[in-house]
């Protein structure tokens, strides 16, 4: 259905597209110009320099070949999980599946502070060693160390091997396997001549994903790796913050963006093959109860190693915000609450709290008058423009957050658009990372509202106003509220370009933990650990109100 | 020697019972089918012979030869699945060879056999297809080709006609019969419907719970079903309780019936089947043939079958009774009171 005219439509695009253009393509070009044209004139130095010298070319050596590493670790060990969740039914398996979820939902730095709590130097494992075997120094040395960043990639990205891969599996009849074993194949030739390959669109669709996230990590890297290791996110940050060399760190931006959008295209492609695997079967043709005792030691076993790995961490953390010199107390948080004159900020942390929860609703704000009107848009007309506009307005979900702040920081900073000072920088990067999120969960619903829903009311005698009220807004009115959760958390953990952007004296919790961790002493380590925890909480209690939410009647997504 | 023989094969899920001392055998060059109501256990039997589920108690031997430490992929079976389950990634030709390359076929042989069984199957020329441009007829035939292809000792098939529309089943089933007779395959196979059964079998075998209620050939089966329960599974339903009065009756809600009752003392309470077909409609004063019984009762319903009429007989006692009859007496009207003869019947005794 069409709407009434044409220029109700173009009224509706209007903002969002100005706003795609000043906060985006702007930066995007700012960013192309400086790396291209440093002096206003035509100047591919540094881009030649880029691929000449032997520190950059390192750079992008290691930043693939980590974010391969990660990928194969990541699809092995999850392998046998999805295994699990797609063959079998068992009791609380949907709410494991959720929990699951929790690490790739949480911040990055909230993850590398997690690991820290778990196994780095001043972290859980390291102090009951050296209690209980009465070592000297901490055992486990895996601070800085490339195994550190590798455990802490997998344990983000579980859960997307764990869903794409586990989901195909559970639609692929378990009669493929038995047919190729009755022909003759061993159990081993089965999964490899027959699951494996109608596997595969699977396999490689999330291989992808993870790979791309692992390619563009930068809190994890930042904080796990330290000094000695640096994707391109890391050296964006460092080429721009730390030695003020603005076209290198341009250079480098563009050469992250290319490679994003040629992932981003070959994701797209390769997810239209992956979607629906060939004649799908339903889940009660594929999927056993546990009955042997054999079914029983894998399932649960599989589930108590998976959980393992993926809760101790983040329990990690919640005992080592807990556990002070004098045992367990609230000391850290009551700390977070206080000015301590050697406080580094000068503030009481608990302002950083404060300001993380205002960016957050005022991109929960903004982010809904962008994405609402761009689902509308996309949901009504079919035509030419729409099949242009969705990935234009997808964009920003294939450019990593980092070459983001940094667009912005070269972009925004003189008239008539000087926002460096202004509060709103930070929130307004905040949303075009997060309205890509309320289109996609909106659009669905709106396209799932048959036209006759519309049509009849207005046969009824309801104005185009009032079949908006009355039919349409109460039908998207849950996918309203999972898109505005989805704003909200993304902008409390969002750290690549907000460290860019938000000023020294107002810290969001994401940064405050980065410079706590950054500190010697168990006062600014203990604090690191207490704000992570609430931020973790804060997080996880988003996402499992949002999956009850989208599973609930009346949502989908 | 005896070709297959299963001994004795029990098997649980948990608490729930799915096989209970399940014995046959099977003679080569013989088809024996599996005949059931989902839920007697009768596709875990199949997979058991496969090997592709263990029994928990008892053994398949095969010449002989006990195959519990045999792996699916060493016994030399060929299974056809409900879904056919066709590897998507294969295309037709690929599908047939699979069996063929895991058995070490040269390339060469492999390609002459994949021809022979296309042909074989009626599909020459299909074998660059993809699965998934099949249709379902198609796909029927290349789960039989794929399954055959690398000379089966012994082929299974479970419910290979299931997931077809009824029309189609009919012709396909023609072709299965035609294609195993012409190779002298031995072959079991496991299906639902008495009709399928009865078209493909030498040996039927009844499965009910978990057992093996009665095995026989086709004819002998319908003509002595062992228990109202096979009874009732192979479509015959006119069941009715009663009294042996002598050798040769037994009295009944509908008044005395002659039925073999021989060897059963006067007065044991048993269950008399009538049978559908072989039933005429007499006239008020008609005497029946010799051993013939009369049924009274009201016409509920009557269908034109083309053959025959069906009708739906109300009788005394309130029981409805189903019966096929010839069309020359013309239609019988609804809710007109008729007379039936009817032949004897089978009479089970009603222990249990």
């Amino acid at each position: 259905m069409r709407p009434p005219g044409n220029r109700a439509a173009i009224l509706l695009v209007a903002l969002p597209l100005a706003f795609l253009g000043v906060f985006y393509f702007y930066p995007l070009f700012e960013i192309f110009s400086l790396s291209l044209a440093p002096g206003g004139q035509w100047d591919p130095g540094n881009i030649t320099a880029l691929f000449s010298t032997g520190s950059s070319l390192r750079i992008l050596w290691f930043t693939t070949w980590q974010a391969a590493l990660s990928t194969v670790l990541t699809v092995v060990l999850a392998l046998p999980a999805a295994y699990v969740f797609a063959r079998y039914r068992f009791p609380g398996k949907s709410l494991i599946q959720s929990c699951t979820t929790i690490p790739f939902v949480l911040p990055s730095v909230v993850v590398a502070a997690a690991f820290s709590a778990l196994l780095g130097d001043r972290g859980l494992a390291n102090e009951w060693l050296m209690v209980i075997w009465g070592f000297s120094s901490p055992p486990i040395r895996l601070e800085q160390s490339l195994a550190f960043i590798l455990m802490a990639h997998v344990f983000y990205n579980f859960t997307v091997v764990l869903r794409i891969v586990g989901g195909f599996w559970s639609r692929i009849h378990p009669g493929l396997s038995h047919a190729a074993q009755v022909l003759g194949a061993s159990p081993w030739q089965a999964f490899w001549k027959v699951t494996f390959p109608v596997l595969r669109p699977g396999i490689m669709a999330a291989s992808l994903l993870v790979f791309i996230f692992c390619f563009s990590s930068f809190g994890v890297i930042l904080i796990l790796g330290g000094p000695r290791y640096s994707t391109i996110e890391v050296a964006i940050y460092r080429q721009a913050v730390h030695l003020f060399n603005l076209p290198m760190a341009a250079a480098l931006s563009l050469l992250q963006i290319c490679f994003m959008f040629a992932f981003m295209w070959v994701y797209t492609r390769l997810q239209r093959s992956a979607s629906v695997p060939f004649a799908p079967e339903s889940l009660k043709t594929t999927q056993r109860d546990i009955v042997t005792n054999r079914d029983r030691v894998v399932v649960w076993g599989t589930v108590f190693l998976m959980l393992l790995f993926l809760a101790s961490p983040l329990l990690a953390l919640v005992v080592c915000s807990l556990s002070t010199g004098s045992g367990v107390s609230l000391l850290y948080y009551r700390a977070i609450f206080q000015n301590a004159g050697q406080s580094i900020f000068y503030i009481p942390p608990a302002l950083a709290i404060g300001y993380s929860v205002w960016f957050a609703l005022v991109t929960l704000v903004l982010s809904l008058c962008i994405g609402l009107p761009v689902a509308i848009f996309l949901s009504r007309d079919r035509g030419l423009a729409t099949s242009l506009l969705d990935p234009l307005f997808m964009l920003p979900l294939a450019t990593s957050s980092v070459t983001l702040g940094f667009g912005y920081i070269i972009a925004l900073d003189e008239p008539p658009l000087n926002l460096r000072t202004s509060l709103l920088i930070v929130p307004l990067a905040h949303t075009l990372v997060a309205y890509p999120f309320v289109v996609r969960s909106i659009l669905p619903a709106l396209r799932s509202i048959p036209a006759g829903l519309r049509e009849s009311a207005v046969l009824l005698g309801a104005a185009p106003s009032q079949v908006w009220w009355k039919v349409t807004a109460p039908l998207i009115r849950m996918p309203l509220v999972v898109g505005a959760i989805f704003a909200f958390t993304v902008s409390l953990g969002e750290f690549g370009a907000t460290i860019f952007l938000a000023r020294p004296e107002l810290p969001t919790m994401p940064l405050a933990i980065y410079r706590f961790l950054g500190r010697p002493g168990a006062l600014n380590y203990g604090q690191a650990m207490a704000m992570s925890t609430i931020l973790m909480i804060v997080t996880a209690a988003g996402f499992l109100l949002l999956e009850r939410l989208r599973t609930g009647p009346g949502g989908e997504l | 020697m005896v070709f297959l023989e299963a001994r004795n094969l029990s098997k649980s899920f948990g608490s729930q019972r799915v096989l209970h001392r399940v014995s046959f055998t099977l003679e080569q060059g013989n088809i024996l089918c599996i005949l059931g109501p989902s839920g007697s256990g009768k596709t875990t039997l199949l997979r058991i012979i496969a090997g592709l589920e263990t029994p928990d108690d008892g053994s398949v031997l095969l010449r002989g030869r006990d195959l519990r430490h045999t792996p699916p992929h060493l016994r030399r079976f060929g299974m056809m699945f409900q879904e056919f389950a066709l590897f998507p990634h294969l295309d037709v030709s690929g599908n047939i060879a699979f069996g063929l390359h895991m058995r070490k076929f040269s390339r060469a042989e492999a390609a002459k056999r994949t021809a022979e069984m296309l042909s074989l199957v009626g599909l020459e020329g299909f074998g660059a297809r993809r699965i998934g441009e099949l249709s379902g007829g198609e796909r029927q035939r290349v789960a039989l080709a794929r399954s055959l292809a690398p000379y089966p000792v012994l082929l299974l098939l479970d419910e290979p006609l299931g997931s077809l529309d009824r029309a189609l089943r009919e012709k396909l089933l023609f072709d299965l019969r035609e294609i195993l007779r012409r190779i002298g395959m031995t072959t079991i196979f496991v299906t639902h419907d008495q009709a399928e059964a009865f078209a493909v079998s030498d040996t039927i075998a009844v499965m009910d719970r978990g057992g093996i209620v009665q095995m026989d050939t086709p004819e002998n089966l319908y003509r002595n079903p062992a228990s109202p329960e096979v009874a009732r599974f192979l479509g015959l339903s006119n069941l009715i309780d009663g009294r042996v009065e002598s050798a040769s009756s037994v009295a009944t809600a509908l008044g005395s019936l002659i039925a073999p009752a021989q060897g059963l003392a006067a007065g044991e309470r048993v269950t008399v089947l009538i049978r559908p077909d072989s039933a005429r409609i007499i006239g008020e004063d008609e005497k029946p043939a010799l051993g013939m019984s009369i049924i009274e009762g009201t016409v509920q319903d009557c269908l034109f079958r083309g053959k025959n009429y069906h009708i739906e007989l109300k009788v005394q006692g309130g029981q409805t009774l189903v019966f096929e009859v010839p069309i020359e007496a013309g239609s019988p009207e609804i809710g007109r009171a008729v007379r039936l003869a009817v032949a004897p019947g089978s009479v089970f005794h009603s222990s249990r």
